[in-house]
């Protein structure tokens, strides 16, 4: 087989794995959703449930449709990588050099240079929260509108923010909680705890209003053209054609814009607290200490 | 008399539904003022109109937050609240034993 | 029968997931995305650092040649002026020369020519003279049928050609 070919293979492919999770999931929802009627607001259906100790672990829509998302976006990096060449001889490679270099702009203008390995990671958070919440357009239960998958994302930001806040040393990290009088220390602490609960509500509360005003909407559109459209002979009669189109508008403004606003805005917060949070003198002071003492100790 | 009380819990979570979003004349008056002041912004300079808008949305979205608190909770309240204090309430009259078995 | 999750609903394992999800994807990302385009982009970056060298280099080079070049030409414009204000001084020279030549020539024989002429007719005048001198002596002589001393009939025959002449 030519290498031309075997590239075209190879590209069709790809392009198969970052449609197919959502097809697959597409499917799994259409053949398990309960047929009911009226409105009816509630979580991701649950598929099975793995016991596990504490509580049972629930594999619910929202699992499958974190992992279409990841199995997507991995084979998008594949196929926009795919025959990358110093030269480049494809749009998908301009479109992942602008990527790249758009983040990496990002970190530099919001957090500076010495950040650069956050680029991935700001990168990830961006393109699993756009995506999830642009899950929503497939008529899929967007993941960012469970509580745990953003609460989930939230803590681990957290644990990162907390994590270069320990970087001055645990002396400092344990006395900043006592200003400016000790007496705000549990005012301070809820402080520190309602960096990830704010982070997480902020996500999935505006991905949820989205999924609550959408299913309003849809119930009340099929109410409406049951009322108007009712007097249709036979099965015409039952189908809800307003239905049809009228969703989408508000589709625009709560899955388009609200999710790709809140990614960025989720992005952004992890970058302004890990930068903010970062005591760069107290690291300094402490790394030159350290260099002295490796010093004393060598001599 | 069960009835009544599965009743009362109702109206009083639809109640505390619509107290809880009063949250969201906050960030209505917070983004109004926000784009009152970004439209003079960019009145008084038109040519920082993108940086003006996009530093504008970005506040709005975060001065939101307090609005979103007040939404879950009302959601909480109508769709979750109902059914674990009727729960209770089923429980406890047992307990009494007030309920016939 | 499938239930479905209450709308609000925490489950740690969930969560757990999620965290372990982003991780995941953060790594897919370094490692398929950030990486093999950064590689490039610095590749691409050192190929054109190179190119720009080299396009310097190059320059210089070019410049150096016309500089050399135009100090030669510049040098072989004067030469060739030189050459040709020597050819035009030696012709000038030469033409010169060949025509005072000429002209020295040309008088040397119109001098010869003149002193011939004048010869001619003085030997001529004097041809003419001792014809004239000779026949007038035989035409006295036989006229007055007398003899006349050769100094008188010299004397009257020169006297009678001025006379001639100046009656002319």
């Amino acid at each position: 087989m030519s290498k031309a070919k075997k590239d075209k293979m190879i590209d069709i492919l790809l392009l198969c794995m970052i449609i197919l999770p959502f097809v697959f999931c597409m499917v799994l929802k259409v053949l398990t959703t309960p047929g009911s009627e009226g409105i009816s607001i509630t979580g991701a259906l649950v598929y099975f449930e793995i016991p596990m100790p504490l509580m049972p672990l629930q594999i619910t829509e929202v699992q499958v449709t974190s992992l279409a998302v990841i199995i997507s976006i991995f084979s998008l990096c594949l196929y926009m990588t795919h025959g990358i060449a110093v030269v480049p001889n494809s749009k998908r490679q301009l479109v992942a050099e602008y990527v790249v270099e758009k983040v990496n702009h990002l970190i530099h203008d919001n957090m500076g240079s010495k950040y650069a390995s956050f680029a991935p990671f700001v990168a990830a958070i961006m393109g699993i929260s756009a995506f999830s919440s642009f899950s929503s357009l497939l008529g899929l239960f967007p993941p960012t509108s469970d509580m745990n998958i953003v609460a989930g994302w939230a803590i681990l930001v957290f644990v990162i923010i907390t994590h270069y806040k320990l970087k001055g040393g645990i002396f400092p990290y344990v006395k900043g909680f006592f200003e400016p009088v000790p007496i705000f220390a549990p005012f301070n602490i809820i402080g520190e705890i309602a960096t990830p609960v704010s982070m997480s509500f902020r996500h999935y509360g505006n991905v949820l209003s989205g999924v609550v005003i959408a299913t309003l909407i849809n119930s009340a559109l099929g109410g409406l053209s049951e009322m108007i459209l009712g007097w249709l002979p036979g099965f015409l009669g039952d189908i809800p054609f307003l239905r049809v189109g009228i969703p989408a508008v508000l589709s625009v403004y709560f899955d388009i814009f609200s999710g790709a606003m809140q990614a960025f805005i989720f992005a952004m917060l992890t970058m302004l607290y890990v930068a903010t949070g970062f005591p760069e003198e107290e690291y300094e002071k402490r790394q030159a200490k350290k260099k002295k003492k490796a010093l004393s100790a060598a001599q | 008399m069960l009835e009544l009380a599965i009743g009362i819990i109702l109206a009083g979570c639809a109640i505390g539904a619509g107290l809880a979003l009063i949250a969201g004349i906050g960030p209505g008056i917070g983004e109004g003022n926000a784009v009152a002041k970004a439209c003079e912004a960019i009145g008084r300079q038109p040519e920082s109109k993108g940086a003006v808008t996009s530093t504008m949305i970005m506040g709005c979205a975060i001065a939101e937050t307090t609005g979103l608190y007040g939404l879950v909770v009302g959601i909480l309240l109508i769709f979750v609240a109902p059914g674990i204090f009727t729960g209770v309430l089923k429980s406890t009259l047992e307990a009494m034993n007030y309920l016939p078995k | 029968m499938i239930q479905s999750l209450d709308i609000i609903s925490v489950n740690i394992w969930s969560i757990l997931i999620s965290l372990v999800n982003l991780l995941l994807l953060f790594l897919i990302l370094k490692k398929f995305l950030f990486k093999p385009v950064t590689k490039v982009m610095n590749e691409r970056q050192n190929q054109v650092t190179a190119i720009y060298a080299d396009a310097e280099k190059d320059r210089q080079a070019a410049a150096d040649m016309k500089q050399e070049y135009e100090t030669r030409m510049a040098a072989a414009r004067e030469e060739a002026d030189g050459l040709v204000r020597d050819a035009v001084q030696t012709a000038q020279r030469k033409s010169d020369s060949i025509i005072a030549d000429a002209n020295s020539q040309a008088a040397h024989l119109k001098q010869k020519a003149e002193m011939e002429i004048e010869l001619e007719k003085k030997q001529m005048l004097s041809d003419v003279k001792t014809e004239i001198s000779d026949l007038a002596v035989s035409i006295a002589a036989r006229i007055m049928e007398r003899e006349v001393s050769q100094q008188d009939h010299a004397d009257f025959v020169e006297q009678f050609i001025e006379n001639v002449g100046e009656n002319k």
